[in-house]
């Protein structure tokens, strides 16, 4: 009954495999892949060393485990969150099916298309294989890497989605989960100590992951069999106050600052004249309506993760500033779509969208209320990050003389969150489900965030273009931008960093520009948001004239 | 029922609080060491005189606090011969992870370690007094409090 005539897989698997967008999907997915291997493929006057056939494996490794981070948690993240949200949660658990056939079922149809996109690009490694440098026990050993990171993957994201109410905020706490997971298996599988490399692959890992997997799948069939949150549906307003009762680790306190910035104490008088009610409401009450479980964990895994990475990337190479300014810029890539893709499908899922077309306020009016609310809370929660920045550039005397680069990371930072935001709302303005907005804000973000580093990655080894030239294919990118601001501390005379090695002193210009990438993308983006802005702002306006139409 | 909380203030200072140990073990002077064991002999001598809520566990801190500084800072603790604590051990590995090539003072970067290590004894006993004080204050029909009134 678990595996064979399960009737939760068998349904999944239908809807979902049997879908055009699936079969779409995996082509595209194929010929992409494909599209890599044959540029880089030897041919009349190129030829391809063993090491170059090595650096395409790792890239299909790194690119295909990244995917597998990404697609596994927006598979397995809304399997039981959809049955709350299309109420038929209380159905399912009321059903004769034991808990354990309905997590392996939710858990299989999450990644069974994952697995076979993965398995997919099999053949295309093999043919890698054939340009030498490979060996078979290395792509075995990577698939096995592959497989185990799909099931530890999903299965943290389903016990996430057990226990929220909203697909949104178990995406969100999932994706952060796996972050510094993915980040530490990808450091000890892709380590050049050959030796180091196997035994953490074959021996450590498997009896490791099978342990969470037990673990994990103990946790989600306890909740499944004795549910407390039977009745909700996932609408219910939950009570702030009976909440912060049983709450452990991080509490909110709207009194109390830093707390307040983000979330200022709810209104018990009037509203003064003049101020927006949608933004007033957004910030008072919207932000806490389904509960503050997911803002807690969410401040509490980032801020501890960022103590060891404080540690490694600032105090003790402080060269690697540009890595911990990336680990910020990631947490807002997956933060700040949550509270910028919903504004506006949020108020359509509750049918209440309509109700706010027919008050006195103006479109824009509600747009830029939506946007600031998104923006102020997403920018504040990252920004939280930024505290060790300043330490770091306070009590590091390497970095105290190079100020100047501390104000372009923290502008980096900024305006990723004016992107996220307003990609975001646009996103959600375009859409009808909060899940599909959200999905597409991240793969938007991803094309315009980690799409320029892959491709740099990968015209570095393969291409025939200038550095410069391939610099200015990644303006679009944060990463680049702050990978860009040249690290050298004055007090040195010679451009070496700590352990050594050499450092770039020059930056790369942008070539037709004449300026260097982070440049070039704090001046983009800020045009690229007023343009994005305006594209919501028409979007809900039509929105608003049909609204007017039909009444 | 107890529940372990904490505010984000507390969790921003427990990152500044890092920071500056970071700060100090990987820039070791004389200045920093002076101003680190100023703060821990500082606490330990302000969890004596506390006598708010938490007297019992700034007891604890207070002990283990003073315990450290004793073992560590006493005149065996340059004696040949004399059994080391653990954290010795954790102070040599620290030292590789820091980057001797840079040229560490080996011999603040000790102190300062130490300095550290005594705030975190002081924070572990003051953690095991709180344990076992709300354990006794939770047992029925007792009567300790951890105010210290019974």
């Amino acid at each position: 009954m678990i595996f064979r005539d399960n009737p939760v897989l068998l349904r999944e698997l239908l809807v979902n495999l049997r879908s055009n967008r699936a079969f779409t999907l995996q082509l595209l997915y194929v010929t992409f892949l494909g599209i890599v291997v044959y540029f880089a493929w030897p041919s009349e006057g190129k030829l391809v060393s063993a090491d170059l056939a090595q650096r395409l494996f790792n890239m299909f490794f790194l690119g295909q485990f990244f995917l597998v981070a990404l697609v596994a948690p927006s598979f397995a993240a809304g399997s039981i969150t959809g049955e709350k949200e299309r109420k038929t949660y209380e159905m399912l658990l009321a059903s004769p099916l034991r808990p354990s056939s309905i997590l392996v079922g939710k858990l299989l149809s999450s990644l069974t298309y994952l697995v076979i996109l993965i398995i997919s690009s099999l053949p295309l490694v093999i043919i890698c294989f054939l340009l030498g440098g490979i060996l078979l026990s290395e792509i075995a050993r990577a698939y096995l890497i592959l497989i185990l990171a799909a099931g530890t993957f999903g299965l943290l994201s389903l016990a996430c989605s057990s226990y929220f109410s909203r697909t949104s905020s178990a995406l969100v706490v999932s994706y952060l989960v796996i972050l510094p997971v993915a980040v530490i298996c990808v450091v000890l599988t892709q380590t050049k100590e050959v030796v180091l490399r196997d035994f953490v692959s074959i021996a450590v890992l498997p009896p490791w992951t099978l342990a969470v997997w037990a673990v994990v799948i103990l946790l989600v069939n306890r909740r499944l069999l004795r549910p407390p949150d039977v009745g909700s549906e996932g609408k219910d307003v939950v009570d702030e106050e009976q909440e912060m009762k049983y709450a452990i680790g991080v509490v909110i306190d709207r009194d109390l600052f830093p707390d307040k910035l983000f979330a200022p104490a709810k209104r018990t008088d009037l509203m003064p004249d003049g101020t927006n009610p949608v933004l007033d409401k957004e910030l008072r009450s919207e932000i806490f309506s389904q509960g503050t479980l997911m803002l807690r964990v969410v401040i509490q895994v980032s801020m501890l993760l960022s103590i060891p990475l404080m540690a490694a990337l600032l105090f003790l190479k402080p060269e690697n500033a540009a890595y911990y300014v990336s680990y910020v810029v990631t947490f807002n890539l997956l933060v700040g779509p949550v509270f910028s893709a919903g504004s506006i499908t949020q108020e359509r899922e509750r049918q209440t969208l309509n109700l706010l077309l027919t008050t006195l306020l103006t479109p824009g009016k509600i747009v830029f209320a939506k946007l600031l609310a998104a923006l102020r809370v997403s920018t504040v929660l990252t920004f939280l990050l930024t505290e060790q920045l300043l330490l770091a550039y306070l009590l590091i005397p390497e970095l105290r003389d190079r100020a100047w680069t501390l104000l372009v990371f923290l502008a980096i930072i900024a305006t990723t969150c004016l992107a996220t935001s307003t990609i975001g709302l646009l996103c959600s303005s375009l859409s009808r489900k909060t899940s599909v907005a959200m999905v597409v804000t991240y793969m938007a973000l991803l094309v315009l965030f980690v799409g320029p580093v892959g491709v740099r990655k990968y015209l570095e080894g393969f291409g025939e273009m200038s550095y410069s030239q391939i610099e200015a294919l990644t303006i679009t990118s944060p990463y680049s931008a702050a990978f860009s601001i040249p690290m050298l501390s004055s007090q040195l005379s010679t451009p070496t960093a700590r352990d050594g090695s050499l450092i770039s002193t020059e930056p790369t210009l942008v070539p037709g520009i004449g300026l260097p990438v982070w440049a070039v993308f704090l001046l983009l983006y800020p045009i690229l948001a007023v343009l994005l802005y305006v594209a919501t702002y028409l979007a809900f306006r039509i929105r608003w004239w049909k609204a007017g139409g039909t009444g | 029922m107890h529940r372990s909380r904490f505010t984000l203030a507390g969790l921003m200072g427990l990152v500044v609080a890092a920071a500056v140990g970071m700060a100090a073990l990987s820039h070791p002077t004389e200045l920093w060491f002076n101003g680190l064991f100023s703060l821990a002999i500082g606490l330990n001598f302000a969890a004596i005189s506390l006598e708010a809520r938490g007297r019992t566990a700034s007891i604890g801190y207070s002990i283990c606090g003073w315990a450290y500084i004793i073992l560590n800072f006493g005149p065996w603790f340059n004696t040949n011969g004399v059994p080391h604590p653990i954290t010795d051990n954790l102070m040599e590995w620290g030292y590789g992870v820091f980057d001797p090539d840079v040229g560490l003072d080996r011999f603040w970067f000790r102190s300062i370690a130490h300095s550290l290590f005594d705030i975190a004894a002081g924070l572990a006993g003051w953690l095991l007094a709180w344990g076992l004080s709300r354990k006794s204050h939770d047992a029925p029909g007792s009567t300790i409090s951890t105010t210290g009134h019974s």
